[in-house]
């Protein structure tokens, strides 16, 4: 019993006292994926599908993660000699390392692929890698950094942290589609680097219910492409909010179950080529996101359906295939920390 | 985990957190404590009062009001065992043998003297009780697996936090488990601290342990394992 005890701790803390899976926005390509690092843990703060959360890495742990974002976006011509977009894959694999308790640092690769509708210009490639760093901090009696070793009633603080990345430029930002031309959107390479930096707070509400709060931006620069002209993604916003519900929990198997929900504020800015801005592009939107977590051991899987509850796009009749004119979302992400 | 429902007349304790052992508890009586051991409050069914031999005690300590050493504390014969008060703090330790865990129950053998044992171990036990606060509690009674306040905990209302350091020997003890109410909250890291937060009020239930491997044919671990006990008003 006691050997289950402190087994039972030790797997807890090394999965969410300092156990993490803490959550990172990954720039990529507008209409783009977002990877999100669920955190995990028997009893300890839970983690929505996709947000980022306040948990950093064990300090000398690894973490693998993978994640597919698969968008079915609705089509508004059915005239098969105008084929639009039918529905893209971000695949997103990742390798986070704990530093010291309170900094992690990760690093991604996505692999995007972009499908129209038959007789459409299809894409796919790596994206550029990023670099991302992320700080804890928590407020406990004073503000400090995540220690090294926080019991199940220290993680019911509020925990925090910052993070902030870049891309490289890995990718092929001038990738020509099958007719010849160049489609920025269609790139899977920004062709500079863009940055992005977040702060997220959790807080357990109780030993069932965790909040968990993310706010982050992307910023991308101009690139001028092989065939002469420049763009400019607009800056990006997000406002994340979600509940999550620890449903079920067998301490002998180590296996946890969450239900989570995700309120996902999204801002587009409006892309620029050229030096103008670009019609058809940038707006507000909400998504809703349920989902399901399932922790077993120091694995985590999470699963939810993503899709727009309200949007406020610029032109939306002319944005199809982009945020906000999704048909749904489905998201699937794995994680694992050694 | 449920909370353990304690009786503010009775000073309570689980001792040797786990491996099936027995609860000891302290009931005062007139400034003397008397020392019962059974299955009060822990986990698992047995007999309300299991009876020890004296003999098993190794030490009992008494910090007395206004002194900063603490005293042997006269102890008593018979069951229950008088511990002689009135004390600030008053800490009891025991070697209550080799346990083991067999198809037919537990017993209180060494595997060498018996058959198809599954698990056994050796168990030191020490229960601490604090009736009041002194600086001096900072620092332990025993060299025995202690658990110490780093400030005072009677000043602590429900939901602040308790900051403690497990020690042994006299120093931090590390991946030492440590229970609020019999609910593993953490393990402690290489300082040895760790901080609970209080539930409720009435009488506080601190339980840690520790298990190191035994290289004897007649246990396979040791279990070393505390309590503190005091009461938040």
């Amino acid at each position: 019993m006691a050997s289950f005890i402190t087994k039972h701790l030790s797997i807890s803390r090394r999965l969410f006292v300092a156990c993490a899976l803490a959550g990172v926005n990954v720039p990529s390509f507008s209409h783009h994926g977002v990877a999100g690092l669920g955190a995990a843990g028997l009893r300890g703060p839970g983690a929505p599908v996709e947000s980022a959360t306040s948990a950093t890495l064990p300090a000398g742990e690894t973490l693998a993660y993978l994640k597919l974002d698969h968008a079915k976006y609705e089509t508004y011509d059915s005239d098969p000699a105008n084929p639009e977009s039918d529905y893209a894959n971000y695949w997103m694999a990742g390798l986070g390392y704990g530093v010291t308790p309170w900094f992690s640092a990760y690093l991604f690769l996505p692999y995007h692929s972009k499908v129209d509708e038959p007789r459409g210009l299809d894409s796919r490639g790596f994206a550029d890698i990023s670099v991302m760093g992320q700080i804890g901090f928590k407020y406990d009696e004073g503000w400090r950094l995540i220690p090294d070793n926080e019991s199940l009633d220290d993680l019911e603080d509020w925990h925090f942290t910052v993070f902030g990345g870049f891309t490289l430029p890995t990718g092929d930002a001038d990738l020509r589609l099958d007719d010849g031309s160049i489609d920025p959107g269609k790139s899977t390479g920004f062709g500079k680097p863009s940055w992005s930096l977040g702060l997220t707070a959790t807080k357990m509400l109780s030993p069932q219910w965790t909040f968990n709060q993310e706010l982050s931006m992307i910023g991308f620069q101009e690139y001028e492409y092989d065939d002469g002209n420049r763009t400019k993604f607009g800056q990006e916003i997000r406002a994340n909010s979600a509940l999550v519900y620890r449903a079920y929990t067998d301490l002998n198997r180590n296996l946890r179950v969450d239900l989570s929900m995700e309120a996902q504020y999204l801002h587009l800015g409006r892309d620029r080529t050229n030096g103008v801005d670009e019609t058809a592009t940038g707006g507000d939107m909400l998504y809703a996101l349920p989902g399901v977590r399932v922790y077993w051991d120091n694995t985590s899987a999470a699963f939810g359906v993503k899709s727009p509850i309200w949007t406020e796009l610029n032109e939306e009749s002319q944005q199809q295939g982009g945020e906000g004119t999704e048909d749904y979302r489905l998201i699937f992400t794995f994680s694992a920390l050694f | 985990m449920s909370q353990a429902r304690i009786s503010l007349t009775v000073s309570a304790a689980l001792l040797a957190t786990a491996s099936h052992a027995h609860d000891y508890w302290f009931e005062q009586s007139a400034e003397d404590y008397l020392l019962h051991r059974g299955h009060r409050f822990s986990q698992h069914q047995g007999e309300k009062e299991v009876p020890f031999d004296p003999k098993i005690i190794t030490g009992a300590y008494c910090l007395r009001p206004n002194e900063v050493t603490p005293s042997h504390a006269v102890v008593g014969e018979g069951y229950p065992l008088r511990v002689e008060g009135p004390c600030d703090a008053v800490m009891v330790s025991a070697d209550s043998g080799y346990w083991s865990q067999t198809l037919t129950g537990t017993r209180n053998r060494s595997k060498d003297e018996l058959f198809g044992v599954l698990r056994s171990w050796q168990a030191l036990e020490s229960v601490k009780r604090v009736e009041t606060w002194t600086e001096r509690l900072r620092d332990p009674l025993s060299t025995d697996l202690e658990l110490l306040f780093t400030t005072n905990p009677f000043a602590l209302a429900v939901g602040d936090k308790l900051r403690l350091t497990v020690v042994f020997r006299g120093e931090p003890a590390q991946g030492v488990t440590v229970a609020y109410d019999g609910d593993p909250r953490g393990v402690t890291g290489d300082d040895g601290r760790i901080n609970l937060r209080i539930r409720h009020k009435g009488l506080q239930l601190i339980t840690a342990s520790l298990e190191e491997p035994l290289h004897s044919n007649k246990a396979d671990k040791r279990v070393r394992s505390t309590i503190l006990m005091f009461e938040i008003q």
